[in-house]
């Protein structure tokens, strides 16, 4: 890797904001990317997520704020694709260009040497298609080779929008083991997507966005603690339960299916209020929340609670 | 900049369109040449001004009118910005070579190139063609160096024309538009704005610098060599410097 940048996080955004005519599209929005870590850029469609990224590589000019990568602003950094690769989307393809072609065009522009081409189609697979046209590829192979130019100047960074996308299962699983290697070898990952299973496996941190403002920075472990544990529960008399549960200070949410999700009593004590209650349980188990259930609750309005 | 002008060059040389650019204006250069050759000993084209080929003043005067050229570098040219929007290729270019301004003064530089290129081939091809079709009509010509100059004079104005065609299409960013809008102004415009109004003919960025590049034009009035060869200068580095602002100030 290149040795561009010192201490400090790879990427701090500060009050990044993005106005198109009257709608906000991202809104004072203030994170940063350590190195050493894979961080998850998580939000709902059109949250602007792809906006934040393109801003943070200069291709898109913030409204106001700013963003800077290795402690520079992107346009100042010496050799860019040394110091970040980035993989935003899978149409920036001439589709009369092989992919050897295209790579080769990056390098020299980049002014990284040409003959890192070879290295990175074989490291992503693409050797054998590297004479095919670009317009004759799928979407997968469209991703690979989005993630080959990411990779020519054996950058510390790496952004990458939807980088699954297409991929097949093996693809999804070779990535997710590139990124953990990347960033326990020091490098910085910013990974936005919307598998968040995928980013559950792979990412230490998570920057959770909607509407364009931040929800939530914190690490995958400490955000899905903060969504807590719940007591998932079904009987045949569901009023009685819930009025059990409402007197003995849980809360209780219709999770469909006739069970419901009790938060703020131990599974220990629902069990107890059954009992005492005579209500016969068809289940009753602990849920552990995870990252997708966390996301969930940031980003949807909270359902209402069952009435009595 | 030396990096970024062969990154252009490398565009250009990896996609089929300078093939397809290549064989229309060697085809079209060509087959203006044979018929002008063919033709200028009839007494319609004489009646039209036309007259067969007997100096070498004559032959100078064919390497410029015979040309097709210009119409094919300035499609190429404006392809080398529009097809980065079309394609969304200009993410990439970006992140390579982050100041649009070195982009698109390397794009200028490597689109000269190209025009200058094409320029010089196809009026080679025009005096390849009439030497040999003199020759074979037993008129010996000398190719002198002011026949020559005419070659050089035609693939600097094809290079002028590339330079101008690039700086049009990054500022419009529109394959479509960019490509319509410069044969338009070409074809139609120019032609129509020198016949209705003569006295601003030696302002526009073909008709008004073809006095830089050899061209004369017996319909308007305009500048000498070296005011035309300011006012390419002048069309150049305006058309430039609103493609960079442009582009400074617009998201990718």
């Amino acid at each position: 890797m290149a040795s561009t940048g010192g201490a400090g996080p790879a990427i701090q955004a500060s009050a990044l904001t993005k106005r198109f005519g009257s709608s906000v599209a991202v809104d004072g929005l203030t994170f940063s990317v350590p190195l050493g870590s894979v961080t998850g850029f998580l939000g709902p469609n059109g949250a602007g997520k792809t906006t934040t990224m393109r801003m943070v590589l200069g291709l898109a000019r913030p409204t106001s704020g700013s963003a800077r990568v290795l402690g520079r602003p992107y346009a100042e950094l010496d050799r860019p694709l040394s110091a970040v690769g980035a993989a935003l989307e899978t149409t920036g393809f001439h589709p009369g260009r092989t992919a050897r072609s295209h790579l080769r065009v990056l390098c020299v522009e980049g002014g990284v040497p040409v003959d890192r081409v070879e290295p990175v189609l074989e490291r992503t697979g693409m050797s054998s298609f590297a004479t095919v046209k670009v317009g004759e590829y799928s979407l997968g192979m469209r991703q690979r080779l989005a993630f080959a130019a990411a990779l020519l100047g054996e950058p510390r960074v790496l952004v990458l929008d939807e980088p699954a996308n297409g991929l097949d299962p093996a693809g999804v699983a070779w990535l997710r083991g590139f990124l953990r290697r990347f960033a326990d070898d020091g490098g910085a990952v910013l990974v936005s997507s919307h598998l968040l299973t995928e980013v559950a496996e792979v990412a230490d941190r998570v920057v959770v966005i909607d509407r364009g403002k931040l929800l939530a920075e914190d690490s995958v472990e400490a955000l899905v603690h903060a969504g807590g544990e719940s007591v998932i529960v079904r009987s045949t008399d569901p009023a009685g339960l819930i009025t059990a549960v409402r007197e003995a200070g849980g809360t209780v949410q219709e999770i469909g299916d006739g069970a419901m999700s009790v938060r703020g009593l131990a599974i220990e004590r629902v069990g107890e209020l059954a009992a005492a209650g005579g209500i016969v349980l068809h289940e009753l188990r602990r849920e552990t929340a995870t990252l997708e259930q966390a996301f969930l609750a940031l980003t949807t309005p909270e359902p209402p609670e069952m009435p009595q | 900049m030396i990096e970024l002008v062969r990154a252009e060059l490398l565009k250009v040389w990896t996609t089929r369109l300078w093939i397809g650019m290549a064989i229309g204006a060697v085809g079209l250069t060509g087959l203006s040449t044979i018929l002008f050759l063919a033709l200028a000993h009839s007494a319609n084209a004489q009646a039209n001004g036309i007259h067969p080929i007997e100096t070498a003043e004559d032959l100078r005067t064919l390497v410029f009118q015979a040309s097709g050229t210009l119409a094919f570098v300035l499609v190429l040219a404006a392809t080398m910005a529009t097809a980065e929007f079309r394609y969304g290729t200009a993410s990439g270019t970006y992140l390579a070579a982050p100041s649009r301004m070195r982009v698109i003064t390397a794009k200028s530089i490597a689109a000269a190139s190209v025009g200058l290129l094409y320029g010089v081939a196809a009026a080679t091809i025009t005096l390849v063609i009439a030497v040999i079709w003199l020759a074979g009509q037993g008129t010996s010509i000398p190719v002198g160096a002011s026949v020559i100059g005419a070659i050089g004079q035609e693939g600097l104005r094809c290079a002028y024309g590339a330079a101008l065609a690039v700086g049009v299409g990054a500022a419009l960013r529109s394959q479509l538009v960019a490509i319509l809008g410069l044969l338009g102004w070409l074809f139609i415009v120019e032609p129509l704005g020198t016949a209705l109004l003569p006295r601003f003919a030696k302002f526009m960025p073909f008709a008004g610098v073809a006095g830089a590049f050899g061209h004369a034009n017996d319909t308007a009035e305009v500048f000498g060599w070296a005011g035309a060869l300011v006012l390419a200068v002048v069309w150049i580095i305006s058309v430039w410097a609103s493609a960079v602002s442009l582009e400074r100030r617009r998201d990718v």
